[in-house]
């Protein structure tokens, strides 16, 4: 296999931009659902275990003004924000770094992005001023804010713009990512100082949706063009964003403080300071969030849900709109190119006890890629699980067929697993247990960087994922449609259908609602009859903050317009108000 | 002098040897271009992007002889250029900069704690040889030497951060008061080994240092115990101590990264494990030869050490 | 018994050369060796019979979750309660102390068989050959044995059997070095000085009289080494760099001990199998020490 550093850095920025935009949702979605539980109480909550639901409504108690100022003469300015990241980007440039949720938060921060969501999901212009486009959303323009620059003094101009843009192209395998979407002969073109024009491969409705995350970050050309020369500049990035990075040391903390020429007049920035501190043991980062030595921490573990959930004094924001945790089926080699051992997989799932032992009221159960509450979700999809004695004949029907396949009558499998993780080998274990009667599993534990690199390159079997679920669909198509299945597959299962591609192909072309969602019904059946996932969960992102944190949801574009309060385990910072 | 001059060369040729069996390794691991080119890597002469290859093992020399490749990294490390890392492309030395001071303060903080804890216990056991608290204090010795650090970690953590929960679960680099504090249990964990290791060799050489007519002649002038066991019975007591002193360096970078994990110290032992995960070689290099070097020279002033201790020893002899 | 500090032309350890005494009457050894060598090798052999038949005893199948609940608690029929998938504790350790006991076992019988033959062989011809083994020794001494341990077995694998080898790689150097200061001592002395007068050759000397006198005073030394491979398989393990697939205590112990919420609700799963473990190596520390003593070996360097 390859040993490919680059090529795993590639990779991963590629499989977090997904992720991340993925999850973000909106564009011209009519949907009024905030999908985000808020949650501020003081006493314990009564039901543990009753899942967010993913229509949750906004509960706030009158004395939770955590979350939402509500008497601006309150606020305070100063003071630093010490914040608990899950992992620490490799680098922190937008055009070549992997940017899961801590990398989008920091990322965000220093910044800024040219879309962002509403509180109703739709998608507004942030950075940038405007987005229109023709009648059939073959061609976009995007016209940006007058007098922007970035921290270094460079303006945020249509050559800014153009810069970043391309470069993103340019990168070997971002462009592949953008491929579907964009067309690859120079997709993005100055009009003017203020004004780009961005043309989309056929009728796409969603563009500007592609801009709110890592896509949508603008760095100062000056540099982007001298990170190229030092790869080290890009520990130490500049932006046009509310926040100047002021120190990092990677794997241990990065410092930023307070941008004094931020462009924004409406908004100032309270905090003199944030300090992100990674670290992957999440327990670790709710004990410190616990014992004052953070702020804010995000989670998606249910040990550190369940706690937080259980402590007075925080105050937490939950979301399972976003991710998906499934299990992929690599439906290009044998022996999961065999439908029967797929069903059989699904039938042997120990849903029950899974709840038990691994989900424990932390999050709910899915069946599809999209949260109940959604507008996508479907909620006659079901999964035949628990059903081990469906799974014997198809087994042995199987092992007879292709013996070289099967040892003892039960199938060989490889179970892959990116890790060291406490988590995932505790969800290996639930499920390995329950599927030992028909399967012979040989575990393999991969560390993040390789795994990705063996999903994309197709060399698993059956692995769990994170990933999927979004709230604006568009973004799914690269991984579900046959363009992306070949040597390497953004289609990590590989499971190809003319059919699905032909909706896939309609519901970009369409704004029409009602259709779309109908469309997309279609293809979760398509999926859920291709038996390619194992849907396992929704994951619930819970961000969390210690009481003298306030204003978490206060956050609004310059035009005035209220911003989603978190995405995915990522949220805005200039808002944010320590009382001291 | 002469003598030192010849232990330094030899010194020397170790950490070559070191370096040149990691180096050997790491190359086995992986092919050096795919680790700078990606994919390209693997195009083929006509492929657009061959001209990457022949300009990637140009710049990186990769056609030259696994030889002269190791002499010319060797070169770089000789003036402090360790390169940069595959994962980043951060300057290594800006990484050990970063990372070696925490790992360094953590083993320096853990064979002070051994040495204030071992040398009046064995010092105590010494001069009760035989008896009963000698005897209890060989079992706890025992017992000490029973846990593996893995297994500490997890018993210290639970009874004095979640139980208890006395001690910070994170490490705070606030100063170095908080730093010492947050470190406490770690290096507790790292000292406990040494501790009875110590204890033990320590032990057995003063009670035969205590057997020795120069003790007696101390005691029959009415000097006190404990004046007997300081000034006259530990000097010529420490060396079994000192050397398994040096060797211990060893074990404490292992023990070193086991802590780092578990209690999430930004330390150079967690960086070394992701590094050989990732095949991040520069890293790994730069690694091996701090440690391997840190390692020689604290053996080697052990040796001098010697020469202080007992002047019956002496670097010529 | 004075101790005289070699000050030895190898780096990284003055080996303290100290001559063995001859091996004490055979009647006994075993009242020499005390009640406390005999409990511990009670409590091994223990371990090892519920080891080997591990198979066959009516145990849970480790890997079997939801046989008892979240942490629940020890029970009868549950002895070591159930860890965070309800796997039975019990279960689990039985079936660690495979792994564990066996990579230990392969690597010091890998340690000892080519360490010492290597160091009696060094020891014994001296020259050329003895300065280069001799070096070997030095810088396996100073590579870092973890970071050495891991670099091998990221390029064998990680299964028992190259960890094992990995293991028993770094206990090279130690016995080696061991074995070759002993022979040092033993080529002066007087029968096999006589032996090569009358005209032995070197393959005798070394068979019949060098091998049973350096090496199975050495051999005492087995335990002691086998607990260090032990609790360094453990380490890999507890790293998450140990046999992939396997159970072994470094990977339960892990498991069952990262999680703060684990240990606070059922500290059970964790200080069950760390029990077992300090008790495994303390009784092959205590057991190899005593037989150390009683055949007067001088004690490892790791």
């Amino acid at each position: 296999m390859f040993k490919s550093v680059r090529l795993r850095q590639i990779l991963a920025v590629l499989f977090a931009f997904a992720l991340i935009a993925s999850a973000c949702g909106g564009g011209s979605s009519d949907s009024e659902d905030t999908s985000t539980a808020v949650d501020t109480d003081e006493e314990p909550e009564t039901e543990d275990d009753d899942p967010p639901e993913a229509d949750g409504t906004a509960d706030e108690n009158a004395d939770g003004s955590d979350l939402v100022t509500e008497d601006p003469d309150a606020i305070q300015s100063g003071g630093v924000l010490r914040i608990g990241i899950e992992a620490d980007p490799s680098a922190l440039n937008p055009t070549k770094s992997a940017f899961a949720a801590g990398g989008v938060l920091m990322g965000t921060a220093i910044f800024d992005t040219l879309v962002a969501f509403d509180e109703n999901n739709q998608w507004v212009p942030n950075l940038s001023e405007s987005w229109t486009s023709n009648e059939d959303f073959t061609s976009w323009v995007m016209t940006l804010r007058p007098g922007v620059t970035f921290s270094d003094g460079a303006p945020l101009d249509a050559d800014a713009v153009l810069a970043n843009l391309n470069a993103q192209l340019s990168d070997a395998l971002i462009g592949l990512l953008l491929k579907p979407a964009f067309d690859e002969d120079n997709p993005f073109e100055k009009i003017d100082d203020l004004t780009v024009r961005i043309t989309p491969k056929g009728s796409n409705s969603a563009i500007p949706t592609y801009f709110t995350t890592q896509l949508g970050m603008m760095a100062s050309p000056l540099w982007l063009e001298a990170s190229e020369e030092d790869r080290g500049l890009d520990q130490l990035p500049i932006g046009a964003g509310p926040f100047v990075i002021e120190s990092r040391v990677q794997d241990s903390v990065t410092r930023i403080e307070r941008n004094e020429s931020w462009w924004r007049t409406d908004q100032e920035v309270f905090l003199d300071a944030v300090e992100f501190y990674p670290n992957n043991q999440e327990n670790t980062r709710a004990d410190q969030l616990l014992a004052g030595d953070l702020e804010m921490n995000h989670a998606t573990d249910a040990d550190s849900i369940l706690r937080l959930r259980e402590e007075d004094g925080i105050s937490r924001i939950e979301d399972d709109s976003g991710e998906e945790f499934f299990l992929i089926f690599n439906t290009e080699t044998a022996p999961f190119d065999d439908l029967r051992v797929r069903q059989a997989a699904t039938h042997a799932f120990p849903r029950a006890e899974y709840t038990e032992f691994i989900m424990r009221g932390s999050n709910s159960p899915a069946e599809t890629i999209f949260a109940d509450g959604l507008d996508y979700h479907v909620d006659t999809i079901e999964q035949a699980t628990d059903q081990p004695e469906l799974a014997e004949p198809l087994i042995s029907a199987y092992c007879s067929e292709v013996p070289e396949s099967c040892t003892d009558g039960r199938v060989d499998i490889e179970y892959q697993y990116n890790g060291p993780s406490l988590s995932l080998d505790d969800i290996a274990g639930v499920i390995g247990s329950a599927w030992a009667p028909f399967f012979n599993i040989t575990t393999q534990v991969v560390p993040q960087d390789d795994f990705i690199l063996e999903v994309v390159l197709g060399q698993f079997d059956v692995t769990t994922f994170r990933y999927h679920g979004q709230i604006e669909p568009e973004v799914e198509r690269a991984f579900l449609s046959c363009s992306t299945v070949g040597a390497i597959s953004i289609n990590f299962s590989r499971y190809c259908s003319a059919e699905r591609d032909v909706l896939l192909d309609a519901q970009r072309e369409t704004t029409d609602q009602a259709e779309r969602i109908d469309l997309w019904r279609q293809i979760q059946e398509d999926i859920d009859a291709s038996r390619q996932y194992l849907l396992i969960s929704h994951i619930n992102w819970m961000v969390a903050a210690d009481e003298s944190v306030n204003g978490i949801c206060d956050a609004q574009t310059a035009d005035g317009v209220k911003l989603r309060c978190s995405l995915n385990g990522s949220w805005y910072l200039p808002q944010i108000w320590l009382a001291q | 002098m002469k003598v030192v001059a010849q232990r330094l060369g030899q010194m020397i040729l170790v950490v070559l040897a070191v370096t040149f069996l990691a180096f050997a390794a790491m190359n086995l691991l992986g092919d050096p271009l795919f680790n700078i080119l990606g994919p390209v890597a693997a195009a083929e002469e006509g492929d657009p992007n061959y001209s990457m290859v022949v300009e990637a093992r140009e710049t990186y020399h990769l056609d030259d002889p696994f030889v002269v490749r190791y002499g010319r990294w060797l070169g770089d490390v000789a003036t402090g250029d360790f390169g940069r890392s595959f994962k980043n492309q951060q300057n290594v030395r800006t990484i050990l900069a970063d990372k070696l001071p925490v790992t360094v303060l953590l083993m320096v903080y853990a064979q002070v704690i051994a040495v204030v804890i071992s040398v009046p216990w064995a010092l105590w056991t010494a001069s009760r040889a035989y008896r009963l608290g000698d005897k209890v204090s060989t079992v706890v010795s025992f017992g000490l030497l029973g846990i593996p650090v893995f297994a500490l970690v997890v018993v210290l953590f639970w009874l004095f951060a979640v139980r208890w929960e006395i001690f910070p679960t994170r490490f705070d680099d606030a100063d170095l008061g908080s730093r010492l504090w947050s470190l406490f249990l770690p290096a507790v964990a790292l000292a406990t080994p040494l501790i009875a290791t110590y204890q033990r060799l320590l032990r057995t050489d003063l009670i035969s240092t205590l057997q020795e007519d120069f003790i007696a002649v101390a005691r029959a002038k009415g000097m006190s115990r404990w004046h007997v066991l300081f000034r006259h019975a530990l000097r010529p007591s420490l060396f079994s101590m000192l050397t398994v002193f040096g060797i211990q360096t060893g074990a404490l970078i292992g023990g070193s990264i086991v802590v780092e994990q578990y209690f999430g110290i930004p330390g150079i032992g967690r960086a070394v494990i992701e590094a050989i995960i990732r095949d991040d070689f520069p890293l790994v290099l730069a690694v091996v030869v701090v440690v391997s070097v840190i390692f020689v020279l604290v053996n080697f002033l052990v040796d001098l050490l010697y020469s202080y201790l007992d002047p019956r020893v002496s670097f010529d002899g | 018994m004075a101790k005289v500090p070699g000050i030895s032309t190898d780096l990284g350890s003055n080996q303290v050369v100290e001559v063995p005494a001859d091996l004490g009457d055979e009647r006994s050894v075993a009242r020499q060796l005390g009640w406390g060598f005999w409990l511990c090798a009670g409590w091994l052999a223990l371990v090892v019979i519920l080891a080997v038949l591990a198979p066959i005893l009516p145990l849970a199948d480790p890997n079997k979750t939801a046989v008892g609940g979240r942490l629940e608690g020890p029970r009868s029929g549950l002895w070591f309660g159930a860890d965070s998938t309800g796997r039975d504790v019990f279960s689990l350790t039985i079936w660690g102390a495979r792994i564990s006991l066996l990579v230990g076992l392969i690597a010091i019988v890998v340690g000892f068989l080519v360490g010492g033959t290597v160091g009696i062989l060094a020891g014994y011809f001296r020259g050329w050959f003895d300065k280069i083994v001799s070096f070997i020794f030095a810088t396996l001494l100073s590579f870092p044995a973890l970071i050495l341990a891991i670099l091998i077995t990221t390029l064998l694998g990680r299964t028992v059997f190259w960890i094992s080898i990995s293991l028993g790689i770094l206990a090279i150097a130690p016995v080696g070095r061991l074995a070759r200061a002993q022979t040092l001592v033993f080529a002066e002395k007087d029968f096999v000085v006589a032996a090569r007068i009358l005209g032995a050759s070197d393959r005798r000397i070394l068979t019949r009289e060098l091998l049973p006198n350096v090496v199975i005073p050495m051999s005492a030394l087995a335990l002691l080494g086998m607990g260090i491979a032990i609790v360094a398989e453990g380490t890999l393990a507890f790293l998450g760099i140990s046999v992939a697939d396997g159970l072994s205590w470094g990977k339960q112990i892990f498991d069952a001990g990262s999680r703060a919420t684990d240990l606070q609700n059922g500290p059970h799963a964790a200080l069950f199998p760390i029990g077992v473990v300090f008790l495994t190596v303390l009784a092959l520390n205590y057991a190899g020490d005593r037989l150390r003593e009683v055949f007067d070996a001088k004690e490892l360097a790791f």
